[in-house]
């Protein structure tokens, strides 16, 4: 009897909670309860509900909305993505609708980088044009830190001045970043020099490479397995003028070497790629006066044979391409190009595949404006896709039938290009 | 003992009654991401509320204007409604394509009485001057595109919740 009497009101109680319990995935799943949905999300192209940009088939856009954007960059974990947005930083999600400043509006960004803990390391803008259209070395720029989860959207970031002098910087590839620094000549007649600095994330110290390389390093990037830095370095020759080299770093010996030395008047474009097929890069002459981000100049894609120390042309291409931008895949067996097929072919992003020298056009423009800047060009990373920034000619006004902020091919935004199972060009008829 | 196993049979009953009928209930409600009904990029139909108001912004009109102030544009708002619209409000806003800095000025204007079928044509006065810097030169912070593209965005909406959108983008 006593139990009878204890079990009725503690029945109904137990029952319900337990109810409750079980029904709580319910209610999350229709959205009753918990966090509230994050933004709005960029469907997959395979949708079919997004307009062709103007790129190709599969192309989908990861930003909308006026501005110049570019240097997109993907976090390590590839849940987001970074990009350069009217010289200051934006990050959102992947697929992820709006995106949120990580620094101040009128920060002058050039290029950033994802650290270890999804910090940044910023670099300020270089300005490269010198006087009469002949390219000169990069003015060092200030490289800044940025912690993570920090935004401006009160107006101040969690930026602190982190390493002045930078020429270059490149992405290592689980996150961090390796700046090359000049170094003050201690005599006015000493040649210029660089050291290399490791930052890996925003708590740590940054890390010094105490051997020194000489010359000015215009462009670095990292080899896939993250052994070495491979450089674009400009030489003094003693009469003002400057010799471009391909230079590697191997961290482990804390040693640079020399992998080829340029013809005179020749320069190299961004920074070398370190590939299953040798060092890769873009080069021509350094004296085209019409040659800016958005009409490359006559440059062409060499190869470093290992062991070679000779620059071949990439014959896989074809003799008539123009290469502007190159970016090694995370696994080492493909190169992104940004070119063309000649001249007077519009600019498209292709994958060359080292094994098979073979090209494959990743995207067919129609009617779009692709940046050509080496740091405009960005792989996911698990090698599926590539990022570049593109936005659609406009010979007049145009009007569209939606608010500006939904726009993607009004303005430079960022595209996400499938690159797996690409035809291989000539066999597709294209 | 019988009636407790009553009462547990009962309650059994009532939690699987109750959780089928709210599973039932998600799958009708709850939506995957991918298929979100989001805003697409350059979708080709107007967004709105139906077609009680059509708004619009002819090229030929946009062709003449320069960057500086006391530029004339006008639009075309029609009723395609049955019913009489007692007022629709028009906004014009005119934006640089720069974020970092972004210079807005906005123009309103509101139609009284527009018949169905009627359209009629409102004219802005607009000043597409860029904005200037303390120094008298075009403000663009370092890092930003030098000439951004011009940004014209027509919104025409009723107290009644019918609206309609067109975003014209000017080559600098």
């Amino acid at each position: 009897m006593p139990s009878r009497e204890r079990s009725r009101p503690v029945l109904p109680a137990t029952v319900f909670a337990s109810l409750a319990l079980a029904l709580t995935p319910v209610f999350a799943g229709c959205g009753l309860i918990g966090d509230a949905r994050e933004g709005e999300t960029i469907p997959p192209a395979s949708a079919g509900t997004t307009t062709d940009p103007g790129l190709g088939p599969g192309v989908r856009p990861l930003s909308f909305g006026p501005g110049d954007k570019g240097s997109p960059r993907v976090s390590p974990s590839g849940e987001k993505v970074a990009f350069v947005l009217d010289g200051y930083v934006a990050e959102k999600p992947l697929y992820a609708q709006t995106s949120l400043p990580r620094t101040a509006s009128d920060f002058g960004a050039g290029h950033a980088e994802w650290l270890t803990d999804e910090g940044m390391a910023i670099l300020t803008r270089q300005d490269e044009a010198g006087d009469g259209g002949v390219r000169t070395p990069p003015a060092p720029s200030s490289l800044f830190d940025v912690r993570p989860d920090s935004s401006s959207s009160d107006g101040s970031s969690a930026v602190a001045r982190s390493i002045e002098k930078v020429t270059a910087v490149g992405a290592v590839p689980d996150g961090g970043a390796v700046a090359a620094v000049a170094v003050a000549p201690e005599s006015p007649g000493e040649p210029t020099s660089s050291r290399l600095v490791l930052l890996r994330s925003s708590e740590q110290p940054a890390s010094v490479y105490l051997r020194s390389i000489k010359g000015s390093v215009t462009g670095l990037s990292i080899s896939p397995d993250g052994r070495r830095a491979v450089m674009a370095v400009r030489r003094d020759a003693g009469d003002g003028e400057g010799r471009f080299e391909v230079q590697t770093y191997e961290f482990s010996e804390g040693r640079a070497s020399r992998v080829a030395r340029l013809p005179e008047e020749t320069e190299i474009l961004g920074a070398p790629q370190w590939t299953r097929g040798g060092v890769h890069f873009v080069a021509g002459e350094a004296t085209d006066s019409a040659a800016d981000d958005r009409n490359p100049a006559d440059y062409d894609l060499y190869r470093v044979p290992a062991g070679s120390g000779t620059p071949e042309p990439v014959r896989g291409i074809g003799e008539d391409f123009v290469a502007a931008s190159i970016k090694v895949s995370p696994g080492g067996q493909r190169l992104a190009v940004v070119g063309r097929r000649n001249l007077g072919s519009p600019t498209n992003l292709y994958v060359l595949d080292l094994a098979s020298d073979t090209l494959e056009a990743a995207t067919a423009n129609e009617n779009m404006e692709v940046k050509t800047n080496p740091l405009d060009l960005a792989w996911s990373p698990d090698g599926n896709h590539v990022i570049l920034v593109a936005r659609g000619a406009l010979s007049g006004p145009e009007v569209y039938d939606a608010p500006a902020r939904t726009l993607s091919s009004a303005f430079y935004n960022l595209y996400e290009v499938p690159v797996t199972d690409l035809p291989v060009e000539g066999e597709s008829g294209s | 003992m019988k009636g407790v196993a009553l009462w547990a049979l009962g309650a059994i009953a009532a939690f699987l009654a109750t959780a089928g009928a709210f599973l039932l209930l998600a799958n009708l409600l709850g939506n995957p991401a991918a298929s979100d009904p989001i805003p697409q990029a350059d979708p080709p139909q107007a967004q709105g509320s139906g077609p009680t108001l059509l708004l619009d912004f002819p090229e030929d009109r946009l062709e003449g204007l320069e960057k500086r102030p006391g530029q004339r544009l006008a639009l075309d708002v029609e009723n395609g409604g049955n019913e009489e619209l007692p007022s629709v409000d028009l906004t014009l806003d005119a934006t640089s394509g720069n974020t970092a800095r972004p210079r807005e000025r906005s123009y309103w204007e509101t139609v009284e009485q527009l018949a169905p079928g009627e359209s009629t044509t409102v004219e802005f006065e607009i000043d597409l001057s860029p904005q200037m810097s303390a120094e008298g030169r075009e403000a663009n912070p370092a890092g930003a595109d030098p000439q951004p593209r011009e940004v014209l965005e027509a919104r025409a909406t009723t107290p009644e919740g019918a609206s309609a959108v067109k975003t014209a983008v000017l080559a600098p």
